[in-house]
């Protein structure tokens, strides 16, 4: 035999064993008497191709082969595909579910031509800042990168067509549609001339035309108005088309000259390059990378700041003046983007803790059948069979299992997905999300690799054990393996150990969420929510009529019956993380940032915010004059008396404190007491955003429209940006914490069930396994008591295995959600505790049942059997 | 039935053959035209095995012992009935012009 048939030989060792085993003498000599007619270089030049096609095809037969024949074994027990399909789907499921949510927010290119060349644009460290009209109007005419380069800004206003309701409305540039790539459905989009006249036209959503036109066809020409000025509709978009602040719904779009009827103030502030409020987007030149265009719009920003020494040079400047841009498979807000994949990604963690559990369990199921099936094997093998076929035969029934369950699963996902498609926040009502999560080619992909990883997880171990058998020794012994099977009892000792790790891991990650639920509802604010009502308003007109305005507010609304008292503030304490920063210095010249608001005397009162020393302002200040709160009392004049004492804001002129007020809740309600001062109220200073809160002796949902009206009735140019109740706001801050804790209360509760029921079948087995052993030592004179205390011994010590390994774990991952907690450390004693007790708990229960049968059992019977 | 499959049991028509005897005669009638590979040749034998077309006998020559196959009446009846429907293909490409008609 020369080299050639050697390598020859070796070759043949890529198809299958069965067929190479049975030809491959014939196929060498063949090919050595081809080789010496044709010589060997034009035979390995025909050979390869031949050799690589018949591996696919023979490889492809036999996986056929094996996979008809798996389908049959199972059709023969339909009750155990039923059981391994509803375990593992109810783990994939939610997973699928979880994961096509996914993939409308985050991957899935938006419906515009070519996503794949529109880039998002974002100023600043935080990538989240956006620009000034004048910057990117220099970005725009001056890059070389960009085909077209839009803007947009994206705001609540008030649409009244058929209905009234505040809805998103986006402000944008003549070339928007075009850059975005969008046809219109009727009409046209938003074009150059509308911009530059300062056209009052709108192009309406898809939505906004069913809702508010009744998707009539004749809308085109009709009008609509937003916020009390008359706009003429143009066009309407696609369904397909939300937007370009997704996930957020945009509903109608407006040149963005048309800017100084919805946003006051723009037009003085414009000329200043500080006035970020445009978010640009653009579609890239053919060719042209993402990183070119940065290092393209970067250059232009070097050339602005030149040209504008007045901006600074300081390196702070540069950095917060940083342009990026982002690929972001159309325009989407890469902020929004960031915050949603931070909770997805944990989410998904989440839910592939529920599709390990799930395999961990059909693990068990498929070993139980393994077990069952240990004489079918030896006899097999003993017959020839080789064990290479019955892996396979085995793994190949295992992917089937695994494709039943995503079977199942794909099912619950569907339903499960109408659901996710609904979640709507309860933002400030313009707001409204929209995905379109469905099951497409992409979701399909995904399911089908994990399933057919997890099978491959869940198939492995029963498998390799089913290996392992002797047949002689199987054979002989005539039991199915009651006493061969030690390594098989370690199996399942390890899967019950890996469940409770599992189940540790899924309650730990719920107590953790609950206990900060819990902490967010019942933490104490600091000011009132259960009888308070608030307006925000953003004024329109020149700030000189701010004074009277306000007044007659404050006069209207107190004369409104069940009102008892009304303030006004640049902010309402509700509104959470909206006060601004300043510097501040005591007189012995230690300094620390705090937030403020300006706020007249009536806020204490009003908010049911106590003041704990001095005395409110008085309302005609003569003096500058302010009030602290605990938090930076002790800051500054630790030990002594505030008031009296001086305090220097801003590097201006000395305040004296005349009132310390208790500390309360301004960013958010989880922090800590922050430093916080109050500024008395100056109508003409205090900017054209205020908020009106009323304390009411009846119901406060009752007198927020009351209060809207007055504010119409008074100036219908003025803007009512929010409104609601406090306790409304309220739970509008913590619905993202809420809606988390109710998916993982379910993905819970699915653990809990999954682990319940694998740790019943596995407890029942060993059980079953022992009843010979249990019979024996009843028969040596041990009490039911002793045999009962024995089996749940054993059941428990295996749960306390795993609870400790669980808990372990997941104290040394803990960090991973200490994002998502409030109040709550990610390591909290109690919450691992209850986890642990509330598995204990479980775990005896699972082996009560089995262990009372082995202690009744009747050893006559029992030893007369072996 | 596949081309080669379709080549080799005409191969075997007149007598049992050893596998690279199938390829020399395959490679000999169609003029070169069609050279099967070792892994195509058993391939289509073991499908044919399955399918009772062929049967396997052994013999031996020059002391070798050697695997010859066979046309079973199965197998001659499966390649008539396949020559059978390419003929009628032949004549119906020649009515509608493609092939001149031939005798």
């Amino acid at each position: 035999m020369s080299r050639h048939d050697r390598l020859y030989r070796k070759l043949l060792h890529i198809l299958p064993a069965h067929f190479r085993e049975s030809y491959e003498d014939e196929m060498t000599r063949a090919f050595a008497e081809v080789r010496r007619r044709d010589g060997a270089s034009g035979t390995w030049l025909h050979t390869i191709p031949d050799l690589a096609f018949s591996a696919i095809q023979t490889h492809g037969q036999a996986l056929r082969e094996d996979l008809r024949y798996a389908a049959r074994k199972i059709a023969q027990s339909p009750g155990m595909l039923l059981l391994v399909a509803l375990t593992f789907g109810a783990g994939i499921g939610t997973n699928i579910a979880l994961f096509s949510m996914v993939d409308a927010l985050l991957f899935r290119p938006l419906a515009v031509a070519e996503a794949d060349t529109l880039v998002s644009i974002q100023r600043g460290p935080g990538t989240r800042e956006p620009t000034s009209y004048f910057d990117y109007r220099d970005l725009r005419d001056r890059n070389v990168t960009f085909s077209q380069l839009a803007a947009t800004f994206t705001f609540p206003a008030l649409v009244s067509a058929s209905t009234e309701h505040r809805r998103m409305c986006s402000l944008v540039t003549g070339n928007y549609f075009v850059t975005a790539g969008v046809l219109p459905l009727l009409g046209r989009g938003i074009g150059k001339e509308d911009d530059e006249t300062n056209a009052a036209v709108a192009v309406l959503s898809h939505a906004l035309w069913q809702s508010e036109f009744q998707s009539d066809p004749r809308v085109l020409g009709r009008t609509v108005l937003l916020n009390d000025r008359k706009f003429t509709i143009v066009g309407v978009t696609g369904p397909e088309f939300t937007g370009t602040h997704q996930p957020m719904l945009t509903e109608i779009y407006v040149p963005l000259s048309m800017h100084s009827v919805f946003i006051p103030g723009v037009r003085e502030t414009e000329a200043t390059r500080d006035q970020r409020w445009l978010v640009p987007f653009g579609r890239l030149k053919a060719g042209v990378s993402a990183a070119q265009a940065e290092a393209n719009l970067n250059a232009i920003e070097a050339q602005i700041q030149s040209e504008h020494p007045e901006l600074g040079d300081s390196e702070e400047k540069r950095i917060d003046r940083a342009l990026h841009v982002t690929p972001t498979g159309g325009v989407r807000v890469p902020h929004l983007r960031q915050a949603i994949r931070r909770g997805a990604t944990f989410m998904m963690a989440v839910t592939f803790l529920l599709v390990l559990l799930a395999s961990v369990n059909v693990t068990g199921i498929l070993l139980a059948r393994a077990s069952a099936r240990t004489r079918e094997i030896a006899l097999r093998l003993s017959l020839g069979a080789s064990r290479r076929r019955i892996l396979r035969e085995l793994l190949a029934e295992s992917a089937l299992f695994g494709l039943a369950g995503a079977v199942a699963g794909l099912v619950i996902a569907y339903v499960s997905i109408d659901a996710l498609n609904h979640l709507q926040a309860p933002m400030q009502g313009a707001w409204r999300i929209v995905f379109d999560a469905r099951i497409d080619h992409r979701v399909l992909t995904y399911t089908l690799g994990v399933a057919l990883l997890s099978s491959l997880l869940f198939g492995l171990t029963p498998a390799l054990r089913a290996m392992r058998i002797d047949p002689n020794e199987i054979l002989k012994e005539g039991t199915a393996g009651s006493q061969g099977s030690r390594s098989g009892n370690r199996m399942r000792r390890g899967i019950v150990v890996a469940q409770f790790t599992l189940s540790v891991a899924l309650l730990a990650i719920l107590g953790l969420f609950l206990r900060s639920l819990n902490n967010l509802y019942r933490a104490d604010p600091g000011f009132e929510t259960a009888r308070q009502s608030f307006v925000y308003l953003v004024q329109t007109n020149e700030a000189s009529t701010f004074p009277r305005f306000y007044g007659e507010l404050k006069r209207n609304a107190e004369a409104l019956p069940g009102v008892l008292s009304v303030s006004l503030s640049t902010n309402p304490p509700v509104r959470l993380g909206n006060y601004s920063r300043q510097r501040v210095e005591s007189a012995t010249g230690q300094s620390l940032d705090a937030q403020t608001v300006f706020a007249d005397g009536d806020h204490f009162v009003t908010n049911g915010i106590a003041l704990l020393r001095g005395s409110t302002f008085p309302g005609n200040e003569t003096r500058p004059v302010v009030i602290v709160n605990q938090a930076l009392a002790r800051a500054l004049w630790p030990g002594g008396d505030a008031i009296g004492q001086r305090l220097r804001i801003g590097g201006r002129a000395d305040h004296e404190v005349i009132g310390v007020a208790a500390d309360s809740k301004y960013a958010s309600l989880a922090e800590d007491p922050q430093p916080f001062f109050y500024q008395p109220l100056d109508a003409s200073r205090s900017g054209n955003r205020i908020g009106v809160t009323v304390r009411t002796a009846v119901a406060p949902a009752s007198i927020t429209p009351r209060l809207a009206n007055i504010v119409r009735r008074l100036d219908p140019t003025v803007d009512v940006n929010r409104s609601g109740t406090y306790a409304e706001a309220i739970d509008q801050a913590i619905w993202p914490t809420r809606m988390a804790a109710r998916n993982l209360a379910g993905f819970s509760a699915l653990g809990l069930i999954l682990a319940i029921s694998g740790l019943f079948g596995l407890m029942a087995h060993f059980a079953e396994q022992r009843r010979h052993e249990a019979g024996l030592r009843i028969a040596l004179g041990a009490t039911q008591w002793q045999i009962l205390r024995l089996f749940l011994m054993r059941g428990i010590s295996l749960a306390a295995w795993g609870i400790g390994t669980g808990t372990a774990l997941s104290l040394l991952a803990a960090r991973a959600v200490k994002g998502f907690l409030s109040g709550v450390s990610p390591t909290d004693p109690a919450t691992y505790a209850g986890v642990a007790a509330t598995l204990l708990a479980v775990a005896l229960l699972a082996a009560w049942i089995p262990a009372r049968r082995a202690a009744r059992i009747d050893p006559i019977a029992t030893l007369r059997h072996q | 039935m596949t081309t080669s499959e379709f080549h080799i049991l005409l191969s075997l028509a007149d007598g049992a053959r050893h596998g690279y005897a199938i390829m020399r005669e395959v490679e000999l009638r169609s003029a070169g035209q069609v050279k099967l590979g070792p892994g195509t040749l058993y391939g289509a034998i073991q499908r044919m095995l399955e399918s009772g077309w062929i049967e396997e006998t052994e013999d031996s020559e020059e002391g070798e012992r050697r695997r010859y196959y066979m046309l079973t009446a199965e197998g001659r009846q499966a390649v008539s009935e396949e020559a059978a429907r390419l003929q009628q293909m032949v004549k119906l490409a020649q009515s509608k012009k493609i092939l001149p008609a031939r005798g």
